[in-house]
């Protein structure tokens, strides 16, 4: 299994894909490494593009994750203490989810925020949820958040947690996935 | 489409929850979920957890809308265009080895039937591999929509088999079939394999063989596009990674072409 943290050094870089605003992706991965190639160069070039960026999961992928970024962003804490990266595990509600996206969203706008990131870390949700409603939550994202907001998204799934079915139905919540190099989004 | 019988038209409005509606049109729930979120069937949202109720009036102008004839030939360009019903065949471009995954009886219809159809018609010759059961419903959608299939399985130009016993002797196959039509003249190929079929005579990690060699041995030397169908309800998701992994070019089409 492959241990986040060993001598292997994830490709960080980012590559020649272009996101765009409105760009909803899904990543799926199988290893807690795979996880850390999603996410951390994501989030890294948010940063550094000056968006304000959201990882939403787990407490173990938050931790896993910052731990690699700050390798890469030492100033890492300065943006968690001044707000541009907002660290949080999913609601317990799908509504109550999309509810607090879009009223942080509205407020960083009211100061001044211009785009944004969000990467979230899905099984967080589906401990929460069922497997309906986590299509309909994906659903819901899609019109009332991704394409209303200048945000990129991604949202990671681990395949070794959902089942066939789930990940069928993951990639076509995403149709945003097919104009990209696999290897950006597969991990 | 796929010779399904049109439901009686008695009360077009009468309002049907989701299990009904799903029954009534022959498909999954997440169909219907993913169609009306995607505002190609309308919907009604009702009470507090606003759950969705079909007119069936709505239900049927859905399945008329899908069954409509079709379009005429020379539709190459407009391939890529993503519709709500998946009768537009994958673009013919050689070389394409693409992975399909479907959640459903259904769904692996709508994914082979209209690619082997497609290949008849332009005169490739085309193979389905497939376990029994598999093979005998893809065959009866097809004969619906084409009366004289029995003549083109007899005539060599759709080859049906089951999965041979490993990844070596499926691309022996492959090798040997297209080699012995190419001498005869034909000058393309489809393939449909559905993989659950070599699943179930080899391991996870010898799936990778096949395609690893199916995309080395076969792809670049025969002018193939081939259609790998995987079933979500038999594989694990980390299989299905592997397979997306695998087939680089499904991440060039259209979602609606390659799940089902």
């Amino acid at each position: 299994m492959d241990r986040v943290g060993s001598d292997r050094t994830p490709n960080l870089s980012e590559g020649p894909v272009t996101l765009t605003f409105g760009s909803h992706l899904c990543g799926l991965y199988a290893s807690d490494l795979g996880r850390i190639t999603l996410a951390v160069p994501f989030l890294l070039a948010g940063l550094n593009e000056g968006s304000v960026c959201f990882l939403v999961g787990p407490s173990n992928t938050q931790r896993q994750a910052l731990k690699y970024m700050k390798k890469q962003r030492p100033s890492l804490q300065d943006d968690i203490d001044a707000g541009r990266l907002i660290l949080s595990e999913y609601h317990s509600g799908t509504r109550g989810q999309t509810k607090y996206f879009r009223s942080l969203l509205d407020k960083k706008i009211a100061g001044g925020a211009q785009s944004f990131r969000i990467i979230g870390d899905l099984w967080g949700m589906r401990c929460k949820a069922s497997e309906e409603d986590l299509i309909e939550y994906e659903a819901d994202y899609d019109q009332l958040i991704a394409r209303n907001y200048p945000v990129i998204t991604i949202c990671i799934y681990d395949v070794r947690k959902f089942s066939g079915v789930e990940v069928l139905n993951t990639l076509k919540g995403h149709r945003d996935i097919l104009r990209y190099p696999l290897e950006k989004v597969l991990a | 489409m796929n010779g399904r019988s049109v439901p009686s038209r008695a009360d077009s409005t009468e309002l049907l929850d989701i299990s009904e509606a799903a029954q009534f049109l022959n498909v999954s729930e997440t169909s219907l979920r993913r169609w009306t979120n995607a505002g190609v069937l309308p919907c009604l949202r009702i009470g507090l957890r606003r759950e969705r109720r079909f007119r069936r009036a709505d239900l049927l102008g859905f399945m008329e809308q899908s069954t409509a004839p079709q379009r005429p030939a020379n539709r190459e360009e407009d391939s890529m265009k993503a519709l709500a019903w998946k009768d537009e065949p994958v673009a013919a471009v050689h070389g394409n080895h693409l992975c399909g995954i479907y959640g459903s009886d259904a769904g692996r219809l709508d994914l082979s039937v209209p690619f082997l159809l497609d290949g008849l018609r332009r005169k490739s010759v085309c193979f389905l591999v497939a376990p029994r059961r598999a093979q005998k419903d893809i065959l009866k959608a097809m004969k619906r929509r084409r009366p004289s299939l029995d003549s083109d399985i007899k005539a060599g130009r759709l080859i049906v088999s089951e999965h041979q016993d490993s990844p070596a002797a499926q691309c022996r196959f492959f090798e040997t079939a297209m080699s012995k039509a190419e001498v005869e003249g034909v000058e393309s190929f489809r393939v449909v394999g559905d993989m659950w079929g070599l699943r179930l005579k080899v391991s996870a990690k010898q799936m990778v063989k096949l395609e690893v060699g199916f995309e080395r041995r076969i792809v670049p030397r025969f002018p193939v596009v081939a259609l790998c169908a995987y079933d979500a309800r038999k594989f694990a998701g980390v299989e299905l990674l592997d397979a997306l992994k695998d087939h680089d070019d499904t991440f060039r089409f259209p979602m609606g072409k390659t799940l089902a």
